[in-house]
C-alpha cells in the first residue's frame, strides 16, 4: 500500500480547522449539558411564567456581584437574596459606579449556580452582554427582571446569580 | 550528472545543503543535546533558587520566566528533536529504505528549528522579557496578562508546529512507501513501528496547537474575544483547546521511547521480544485512548460529575496497555542471559522508573485525589518521572546503543557507567522527594515556599545539581568518541545477538545505504 504525502497533508489541514470548530462545538456543548451555567432562559415562547397561579415552591435567589479585579469600581445588587417562587415576577437592579476620572463601557457576564439547574430560573429582563457606558465618576442601575420556572422540580431549593463586570475589551479600543 | 559524487560535500555549507536522512538526523540530535544543556542550566537556576525560603537569585518574574523556558525547551527543543533525529537516523535504516521519501522536506523540517528556538531565547533579552505563563500558557495569563514578547512565543510555536508535522508526514510516506520487499507491518521493528503511531498523533494534534496559538494571537492583536469573558469568549474554552493537543503530546514524548528500549531490553536479555504483537496493539491503544483523557489535566475547573467520572476512568484505562508493555519487558529479561551495558542499565531504569511515573499518574487519575494533589509538586514529580527516567533515559540508551553504529567507534563503557550511575542517583534525589512535599501541599511555579518544606527542597536541589552536572560526562564521552576520534573499533553487528536491518550494513554506516533494498523473510 502506497500513500501519497499530499493525502497525508490534508489530516493536519483538517485538524487545524477542527481545533477553530472547538470553539463552537465547546458552546453546543456547554448549552446541551447545561455546564457552566452560561445558558438559560430568556422571556422564552413557551411564557410557562404568564400563569396566574402561585406555586407554593419558594426558593431563595442569591445574587452576587463581581468587578473585574484590579479595577476599583463599586457594584453590587440592591438586594443579596430573593425569594423567587413560580408566577410571581421580582424586578430589582444592580448598581454600578465608577468612581473614577475616564469613561468606560462595561460589560456584565452572568452565570447561574448550580449550573443543572440554570434552566429553572427565568429572566425576563437582564442586561447580560448589554455594552453599557458609564461616564467618569457616573453611576448606572442595571434592571434585572426574573422569575422561577412553573416545572421546577421540587428539590430545587437554591440559586445563585452571579454577575461579572469586564472593561469591554475587543473591537475598537 | 556526475555519478562519482557518493560522498558528503564538503565544508561547513554541507550542512544547510545535506537531504541525508543520517546527515539531518544528527543535526536535530545535536541541536537537541544543545537544547538539553539550555534548558538544564535553567533548571540549575529555578533549584538554585529553590535551595532555600525566600528569595534569593532572581526576581519573582524571571523565576516564572525561567520555569516557562525550561519546559518550552526541554519539551519541544530536546525531547521532541531527540526522538526525530532518531527517526531521521533509524527508521531508513531499519526498513532497509535508501533514505527519507521526503528529503528536501527533512532539510526544512530540520532548519526551521533553529530559528524558531533563536527567536524564543531571543525574548530573554526583549523588554518585558520572556514568556512567563507557564509552558501551558493558560489565557488570560498569556493573552491580557502576557509580556509583549508573546508575539515572538507564538511565530516560534508555529515554526516548530510546522518542522513538527513536516516531519511526521515525512515519517509516514517513509514507512508506507520504502520498506523492503518482505517487511510487511507485523515485521516491522517496534521502534519503526511506536515511530509510525506517534507520527499520526503529531499530524494530528500540532495544528490543534497552532490553532491555539492562532486563537491568542488574534486575541492579543486583532480584537477577538475567543478566551476573553468580557467580549463573551471563555478562558476555560483555552485549557480544553490547548489539552485536546497537550495529552496526546505527551504520549508523543514517550511512545519512541517505548519502541528503544524494546529492542535494547531484547538484545541485552538475549531473548526476542516477548508479545510483539500486543507490545503494537498496547500503543496503537494508548495512541487512541490519548483522545479521549485530555479533561483530567483540568479536574477542578468546575466539572460535572459525568464529566470528572467519565475522564477518571478512561484515564484509568490507559495503565491497561501500558501495563501489558511493562510486563512485556519484564518478562523479557525473565530468564534471559542478561548482560549490563550501559543502553541495558538506562533502559533498565526506564522500566522501573517509568513504572513509578505512571503510578503517580494513576493517583492523580482519581479525580477527588487531584483536587489535592493539583497544581502541587506531586504534579512535577509526577511528569518528571516520565519524561526524565522516561524519555530521556530512553533518548540517552538509543545514543548509547546505536552510537557505534553511527560513528563505527565504540564509546567507553567506563564513562556510561558512570554516566548511568550518577544520573540514576541524581534523578531519584531530585523528583523523589517532590512527591512529598507536594503531597504536603507546596504549589508548583513558586520562587519562595513555607519553612516547612525547606529541608526537602535542599535535598532536591543537590540531587539536581548532580543529575545535571553528571550530563557532561555524556557529552564528554559522546564528544570523545566522535570528534575526539577515540575509542575501539566497533563491529558490523556491535552487539553480541542484535535483530534488525541496521546491524548488516558495516559500522560506521556508509552515507548511502541500502542503495539496493535487501530481502526480508
Amino acid at each position: 500500500m502506497k500513500i501519497s504525502p499530499w493525502k497525508i497533508t490534508l489530516i493536519p489541514i483538517a485538524m487545524f480547522g477542527f481545533g477553530f470548530a472547538l470553539v463552537p462545538l465547546y458552546d453546543v456543548f456547554c448549552e446541551v449539558t447545561g455546564l457552566n451555567g452560561k445558558f438559560y432562559s430568556t422571556a422564552q415562547s413557551e411564557s410557562n411564567t404568564t400563569q396566574e397561579i402561585l406555586s407554593e415552591h419558594v426558593v431563595n435567589l442569591r445574587l452576587t456581584a463581581h468587578a473585574e479585579s484590579r479595577d476599583d469600581w463599586l457594584f453590587h445588587p440592591e438586594r443579596n437574596v430573593i425569594a423567587i417562587q413560580s408566577g410571581k415576577m421580582i424586578k430589582t437592579h444592580y448598581a454600578f459606579t465608577n468612581p473614577t476620572n475616564q469613561d468606560i463601557t462595561i460589560r456584565a457576564v452572568p452565570s447561574i449556580a448550580p449550573g443543572h439547574w440554570a434552566k429553572y430560573l427565568v429572566k425576563i429582563e437582564c442586561f447580560c452582554f448589554d455594552e453599557q457606558p458609564v461616564p467618569a465618576g457616573g453611576s448606572v442601575e442595571l434592571p434585572l427582571q426574573v422569575t422561577l420556572s412553573a416545572n421546577t422540580p421540587e428539590e430545587v431549593n437554591h440559586l445563585t446569580l452571579s454577575y461579572r463586570i469586564y472593561l469591554k475589551s475587543g473591537g475598537e479600543s | 550528472m556526475s555519478h562519482d559524487h557518493h560522498g558528503p560535500d564538503k565544508g561547513i555549507l554541507r550542512w544547510f545543503y545535506t537531504t541525508n536522512h543520517k546527515d539531518i538526523g544528527t543535526m536535530y540530535l545535536v541541536l537537541a543535546l544543545g537544547s538539553l544543556l539550555i534548558g538544564g542550566t535553567m533548571a540549575f537556576v529555578i533549584r538554585a533558587e529553590l535551595f532555600e525560603p525566600g528569595l534569593q537569585l532572581v526576581d519573582p518574574n524571571f523565576f516564572n520566566q525561567m520555569t516557562t523556558m525550561h519546559g518550552l525547551i526541554m519539551v519541544f527543543g530536546a525531547i521532541m528533536p531527540a526522538f526525530v533525529g532518531l527517526a531521521n537516523w533509524l527508521v531508513p535504516m531499519m526498513i532497509g529504505a535508501p533514505d527519507m521519501a521526503l528529503p528536501r522536506i527533512n532539510n526544512w523540517s530540520f532548519w526551521l528549528l533553529p530559528f524558531a528556538f533563536g527567536m524564543l531565547l531571543c525574548t530573554l533579552f526583549m523588554d518585558g522579557g520572556a514568556p512567563n505563563f507557564g509552558w501551558t500558557f493558560y489565557a488570560p495569563l498569556s493573552t491580557d496578562y502576557a509580556p509583549p514578547s508573546v508575539t515572538f512565543f507564538i511565530f516560534s510555536v508555529h515554526l516548530m508546529g510546522i518542522s513538527s508535522i513536516m516531519g511526521a508526514v515525512n515519517v509516514i510516506v517513509t514507512i508506507f512507501n520504502m520498506r523492503a520487499p518482505g517487511m510487511t507491518f507485523m515485521k516491522m521493528p517496534l521502534f519503526v513501528w511506536t515511530w509510525l503511531i506517534t507520527a499520526f498523533l503529531l499530524i494530528a494534534v500540532m495544528p490543534v496547537l497552532a490553532g491555539v496559538v492562532t486563537m491568542m494571537l488574534m486575541d492579543i492583536h486583532f480584537g477577538t474575544s475567543f478566551f476573553n469573558a468580557g467580549g463573551g469568549g471563555d478562558p476555560v474554552l483555552f485549557q480544553h483547546v490547548f489539552w485536546f493537543f497537550g495529552h496526546p503530546e505527551v504520549y508523543i514524548m514517550i511512545l519512541p521511547a517505548f519502541g528503544i528500549v524494546s529492542h535494547i531490553i531484547s538484545t541485552f536479555s538475549r531473548k526476542p521480544l516477548f508479545g510483539y504483537t500486543s507490545m503494537v496493539l498496547a500503543t496503537a491503544s494508548i495512541a487512541i485512548l490519548s483522545f479521549i483523557v485530555w479533561v483530567h489535566h483540568m479536574f477542578t475547573v468546575g466539572l460535572p460529575l459525568a464529566a470528572e467520572l467519565f475522564f477518571m476512568y478512561s484515564t484509568m484505562l490507559i495503565a491497561v496497555p501500558t501495563g501489558v508493555k511493562v510486563f512485556n519487558w519484564v518478562t523479557t529479561m525473565f530468564r534471559g542471559s542478561m548482560t549490563f551495558e550501559t543502553p541495558m542499565l538506562f533502559s533498565i531504569a526506564f522500566v522501573v522508573l517509568f513504572t513509578i511515573g505512571g503510578l503517580s499518574g494513576l493517583m492523580l487519575a482519581i479525580a477527588p485525589a487531584d483536587f489535592q494533589y493539583h497544581d502541587t509538586y506531586f504534579v512535577v514529580a509526577h511528569f518528571h518521572y516520565v519524561l526524565v527516567p522516561g524519555a530521556l533515559f530512553s533518548i540517552l540508551a538509543a545514543v548509547y546503543y546505536w552510537l557505534p553504529k553511527w560513528c563505527g567507534r565504540m564509546y567507553n563503557e567506563t564513562l556510561g557507567k558512570w554516566h548511568f550511575w550518577l544520573s540514576f542517583i541524581g534523578v531519584n534525589i531530585t523528583f523523589f522527594p517532590m512527591h512529598f512535599i507536594g503531597l504536603a501541599g507546596m504549589p508548583r511555579r513558586i520562587p519562595d515556599y513555607a519553612l516547612q518544606f525547606a529541608d526537602f527542597n535542599a535535598i532536591v536541589s543537590v540531587g539536581a545539581f548532580l543529575f545535571g552536572l553528571s550530563q557532561l560526562i555524556f557529552v564528554y564521552n559522546i564528544w570523545r568518541t566522535t570528534l575526539g576520534k577515540k575509542g575501539e573499533q566497533a563491529t558490523d553487528k556491535v552487539w553480541e545477538q542484535p535483530t534488525g536491518l541496521e546491524w548488516q550494513i558495516p559500522s560506521p554506516a556508509p552515507y548511502h545505504s541500502f542503495q539496493t533494498p535487501p530481502k526480508v523473510d
